[in-house]
């Protein structure tokens, strides 16, 4: 998308996105764990957390990857440890590689609740997956903020995202 | 030695995961990539002893009875594979280090380089045809970063054919696997072989040819290469010389192991045509190039020529040539892409035009070259020498003089396309404006380059053990297959 054509953006989308994000995430987590057994999983969930990131993109534009609390890679990393480090724990307890321990649990109210540490794997994959969106995401604002500058015309005036007026206005207008 | 082979492509990956983690220090990076690619290599070099010393060793994942597991076996073709696969990875690595490129300092190249290292192993090491593809998918989700990470025009316009054509293949592979389940109801590479004779005649043919036009993509085989000489020199030398060295051959391996061991009676003219073809455009393109990496490029399309051609002769004979062609091939072909490598570095091209008078300003670097250039176009005693001959020699024996004449006149035409770089950027004076004195280059790139060519001639001198092995492990790949599963996991 260029630049252009993401302005003005809409104030409907915006709040609309902002009410869905919780609802998202929840559905993202609940699709995780349903995975064991049904359809689903953590690629799907990390999928769905990597929508919520795509529509906060397309809201917010590249101030969005901005706001991100750690680098995207850095989540890539410990999604695939935590995956990798669950196929791989069994074998210090003489199991075989991605072997899954399986524990039943009586949770009060609940009623009996089966753990399975395969579930880790996914929840690795979740992660792994949302990391990756999220890199995409900053790669597209990196290229994003590059064509601005391009198209200012003056590279060196140019500068960083915030030089730019128009973006500005729209800022502002979404934080409302 | 339960988890035993799941460490070869869970090891690599844990590395992935803690470089992305250490994306920050570059450092960090390097030092979790040579450790672990480095104990990769010392693992699998025990691994390769155990199995020819005591026998294939098995391992299954997840706890699962065998027949629905993750399942990973080393026999001597694999365990063969993967110990050269991981001894060029290794040595390419510290040489990219040394060289220090523009991608070698992006936070991607560390995780993406030991993330094809996985896939590269655990491709040797797939014990059915799904996990064969998805070791091929791993290896080619990192080559993909790998050729493209510099970002410039050509690597993105040559990347995209690449991308594509993979993604092609990739396709047909898992149509091809889908079917072979289909009719036969297993994806055991142990079990496959007796499944698929019993299948009627057709059947058979349309599953063999579907898997060979998918492999045969990825060995770059005529008329499936025309994607390799485009994108390999897109790439930078170091990337290129791990692609030119191993990833075709994966491909090869592919074929190797699903023509002898799953369609032994299958008619083999059409390979034998498709291998004389792939030697002859392969060759006839190294000769119309004008730049180092491309002629190399093209050469590696006429010497999957060979391997095909002795794939397609069979018997055990022909199996154990080839597979001695391979372990020759993968060494050499990448001392010349790491020559070149050290080339560019210092004059910034590889085109020939725009190069001259090297071998007096570095003698050393025109042995360098030398050495491989003249193992690969076969001249005695050097390694090429010996593959050639045992493939040509199988080929008198079964009386397919055509095949020999051609491979005969495909070396001497691959002399001249060596005596082409020779002539353009080792011999004659420098253009004017170069400056003199011997190449700068990083002290690591010669050294690994010095490393290789090395391993090289150590084939020569350990020839003979060596084709022993191969033809230990051309016997392995003539009998039923079976019979190397059966031998449980120690």
């Amino acid at each position: 998308m260029s630049p252009r054509s993401a302005t003005p953006r809409s104030t409907i989308l915006s709040l609309t996105v902002s009410g869905l994000t919780p609802v998202l995430v929840l559905v993202a987590v609940f699709v995780t764990f349903r995975g064991h057994n049904a359809p689903g999983g953590g690629f799907a969930g990390g999928l769905i957390v990597g929508i919520v990131l795509v529509l906060r993109y397309l809201t917010d534009g590249t101030e969005a990857v901005r706001r991100l609390p750690v680098d995207p890679i850095v989540v890539i990393g410990a999604g695939l440890l935590l995956a990798v480090a669950t196929g791989a724990v069994p074998l210090l307890f003489g199991s075989s590689f991605l072997e899954s321990a399986i524990w039943k649990v009586n949770l009060p109210l609940i009623g009996e609740v089966k753990i399975v540490s395969s579930a880790l794997f996914d929840l690795g994959v979740f992660t792994l997956v949302a990391g990756v969106v999220a890199a995409i995401l900053v790669a597209l604002a990196e290229a994003d903020n590059e064509a601005r500058r391009g198209e200012t015309g003056d590279p060196e005036d140019g500068g960083p995202l915030d030089a730019d007026p128009l973006d500005d206005d729209d800022r502002a207008e979404a934080d409302r | 030695m339960t988890g035993g082979l799941a460490l070869f492509v869970a090891g690599p990956l844990l590395g992935t995961a803690l470089c992305f983690i250490v994306a920050r220090s570059q450092t960090a990076q390097r030092v979790i990539a040579l450790s672990v690619s480095g104990a990769v290599t010392v693992a699998s070099i025990a691994v390769l002893v155990h199995v020819d010393t005591v026998g294939p060793v098995t391992t299954s994942m997840g706890g699962w009875p065998d027949a629905i597991s993750i399942t990973f076996v080393a026999d001597r073709l694999g365990a063969l594979m993967l110990v050269i696969g991981n001894v060029m990875m290794f040595a390419v690595l510290v040489y990219a280090i040394g060289q220090g490129s523009r991608d070698e300092r992006s936070p991607w190249y560390a995780p993406a380089y030991l993330a094809l290292v996985a896939g590269v192993s655990g491709a040797f090491l797939a014990g059915d045809l799904f996990n064969l593809f998805v070791c091929f998918e791993i290896l080619l989700m990192a080559s993909y970063v790998l050729m493209t990470l510099e970002g410039s025009d050509d690597q993105i316009r040559s990347g995209t054919t690449y991308v594509v054509l993979n993604v092609v293949e990739s396709l047909v592979l898992v149509t091809g696997v889908a079917l072979v389940f289909a009719t036969t109801g297993t994806l055991s590479m142990a079990e496959l072989p007796d499944r698929l004779a019993a299948l009627p005649d057709g059947v058979a043919l349309g599953l063999s040819l579907l898997l060979l036009i998918a492999f045969g993509l990825k060995a770059a085989v005529f008329p499936l290469f025309s994607w390799l000489p485009d994108s390999y020199p897109a790439a930078p030398s170091p990337v290129s010389a791990v692609f030119a060295g191993l990833l075709t051959k994966v491909g090869v391996y592919a074929i190797l192991r699903t023509q002898t061991q799953w369609f032994p009676d299958s008619n083999r003219t059409l390979l034998l045509v498709i291998a004389a073809a792939t030697m002859v455009v392969g060759v006839l393109g190294a000769i119309a190039q004008a730049d180092i990496k491309r002629i190399l490029s093209f050469q590696i399309v006429s010497s999957i020529g060979y391997m095909i051609a002795g794939i397609a002769l069979g018997g055990v004979a022909a199996v154990a040539a080839v597979v001695f062609y391979i372990v020759h091939h993968i060494p050499v072909k990448t001392s010349l892409f790491l020559v070149d490598g050290i080339v560019e570095q210092d004059e910034g091209t590889s085109e020939l035009s725009r190069l001259g008078g090297l071998g007096r300003r570095s003698g050393f670097l025109a042995v360098l070259f030398l050495i491989p250039a003249f193992s690969l176009a076969g001249i005695p005693p050097f390694s090429g020498f010996i593959g050639k001959l045992g493939v040509i020699t199988v080929g008198l024996d079964q009386g397919e003089w055509w095949i020999v004449a051609v491979a005969l006149v495909v070396s001497i035409l691959t002399l001249v396309s060596m005596m082409k770089i020779w002539t353009g950027a080792f011999w004659g004076a420098a253009p004017d404006n170069r400056p003199r004195g011997v190449l700068r280059h990083h002290p690591l790139m010669s050294t690994m380059t010095w490393f290789v060519v090395a391993l090289t001639l150590a084939i020569v001198m350990f020839a003979g053990p060596i084709y022993s092995f191969a033809e230990r492990t051309a016997a392995d790949l003539a009998v039923a297959p079976t019979a190397t599963t059966t031998v449980g996991a120690p």
